[in-house]
């Protein structure tokens, strides 16, 4: 092999390295970017379920109860409703008087 | 392809969802016609002129006496409870003309004058739930072959307290029938639902907050058949001059506006004409009488109640009927004092 020769291989080397090199730091970021870019999604879904808290009340939910609930002041005063996908889903409409 | 159709008829608000274009047009058609024909306040409805038939035989339209038959049905089932024949009483306290052009009553004052009627007649609540056990005078006659009614001396009919539901139901049952796999009808807050929701398969149904309109007191999540209706001493309330507030729910064994503990009550079942009867049997009869009664009678209906007091009690089989639910154990209640 001459010595022109040995300059083109290091040269390929080189240049295959220094490519391969910015590939990875190109999918470092962008998956970096991708986790940060879910970040916020998740915190907004936090809130979601939040805002999903009765403001004023003790929450029963899907729990098996007595014939009839016991009257407030004997329940718990904050109970955490159990997270749990209804908290996602869209109401179609409410029962009321009218 | 489902649609939504939202319509005013009936003097409320009716909602059909989740079935095709179509048939949503079928319902509204079908409201609109008994609309026409179930008012009492129009003198030209077909309710007015069979008021006014003195104990005569009359023909009825088909809908007409099928709405008839189930009302007195009802009358019969609830020992008189709900009573579809209070259109006289319903004038004496008021409620003469459409709600719209009543006075409306404050809530606060309503409620005050009414707790404090509860507590006179206490020491008589054994007598006044004993009342429920006593034979019914049989005010409505049909004849069946002919498709005739006739109403006994000093009857009047008044099919407010389940002409929405009924009808609701009723075209449910008939797109069930027409091989409608799933859809929703509300009709002003009573809801009949079938099948499962097409977006998300649980149909989420709110349960109104008797006065915060935009708060929901639970949260009911369904599928297969599934009625749910409430009532409430809260809304329709008049005030005529010099006298207490009204509502629209009488006692029929004392022919005034009910006044136990309850401002309101929700009934869940598989039929929508019983549901809503029984939210007005629970709200004559009060939370304590009420559970026990709707205990022995119909085991099978569910009921979520909110008391005067704010408390929210609910029966232990809501598990019957919902995927999912969550109830509040108790209600703020802010009366507009104002």
């Amino acid at each position: 092999m001459s010595k022109k020769t040995d300059i083109i291989v290091v040269g390929v080397l080189s240049a295959a390295l220094f490519t391969g090199f910015t590939a990875y730091s190109y999918s470092a970021d962008k998956a970096k970017a991708k986790a940060q870019a879910k970040t916020p999604v998740a915190v907004a879904a936090v809130a979601a379920n939040t805002s999903m808290q009765p403001l004023n009340s003790a929450t029963t939910v899907n729990a098996k109860a007595s014939a009839v609930q016991a009257p407030a002041d004997t329940q718990p005063d904050i109970a955490q409703p159990t997270p749990d996908a209804t908290v996602t889903k869209k109401k179609t409409t409410k029962t009321k008087a009218s | 392809m489902e649609t939504s159709l939202a319509f005013r008829a009936m003097n409320t608000d009716f909602l059909v969802a989740g079935v095709p274009a179509k048939a949503a047009e079928e319902v509204k058609a079908l409201v609109d016609l008994a609309e026409t024909r179930f008012s009492r306040f129009s003198p030209t409805s077909e309710i007015s002129r069979l008021n006014q038939t003195n104990q005569t035989w009359t023909a009825a339209t088909a809908l007409t006496y099928d709405l008839l038959v189930d009302a007195a049905e009802a009358y019969h089932a609830t020992g008189g409870l709900f009573n579809p024949f209070l259109a006289e009483k319903m004038r004496t306290i008021g409620y003469d003309q459409s709600f719209e052009n009543l006075t409306p009553a404050k809530v606060a004052q309503g409620i005050n004058a009414q707790q404090t009627k509860v507590k006179r007649s206490d020491p008589g609540a054994a007598q006044k739930e004993s009342i429920v056990d006593a034979p019914l005078p049989e005010l409505l006659e049909f004849d069946f072959a002919a498709q005739r009614i006739k109403l006994a001396i000093g009857a009047e009919i008044d099919v407010g307290g389940i002409a929405k539901g009924w009808i609701a139901q009723r075209a449910a049952n008939q797109l069930v029938a027409s091989g409608v796999k799933q859809g929703l009808i509300d009709a002003g807050g009573d809801v009949i639902l079938w099948g499962s929701e097409p977006a998300q398969g649980s149909w989420g149904v709110g349960v109104g907050h008797p006065l915060v309109g935009e708060h929901d007191i639970a949260d009911l999540w369904l599928e297969g058949l599934t009625a749910i209706a409430t009532s409430s001493i809260v809304k329709r309330r008049w005030q005529r001059s010099g006298e207490l507030p009204a509502h629209h729910i009488l006692d029929p064994r004392t022919g005034s506006p009910a006044c136990a503990d309850l401002l309101q009550a929700t009934v869940i079942g598989r039929d929508l004409v019983a549901a809503e009867q029984y939210t007005k049997c629970l709200i004559i009869l009060g939370s304590a009488a009420g559970s026990r009664w709707i205990a022995a009678q119909r085991p099978d209906l569910a009921y979520i109640m909110v008391r005067s007091d704010g408390a929210i009690l609910h029966s232990d089989n809501l598990n019957t009927y919902t995927k999912d639910w969550r109830v509040d154990a108790h209600v703020e209640l802010a009366y507009d004092n104002h």
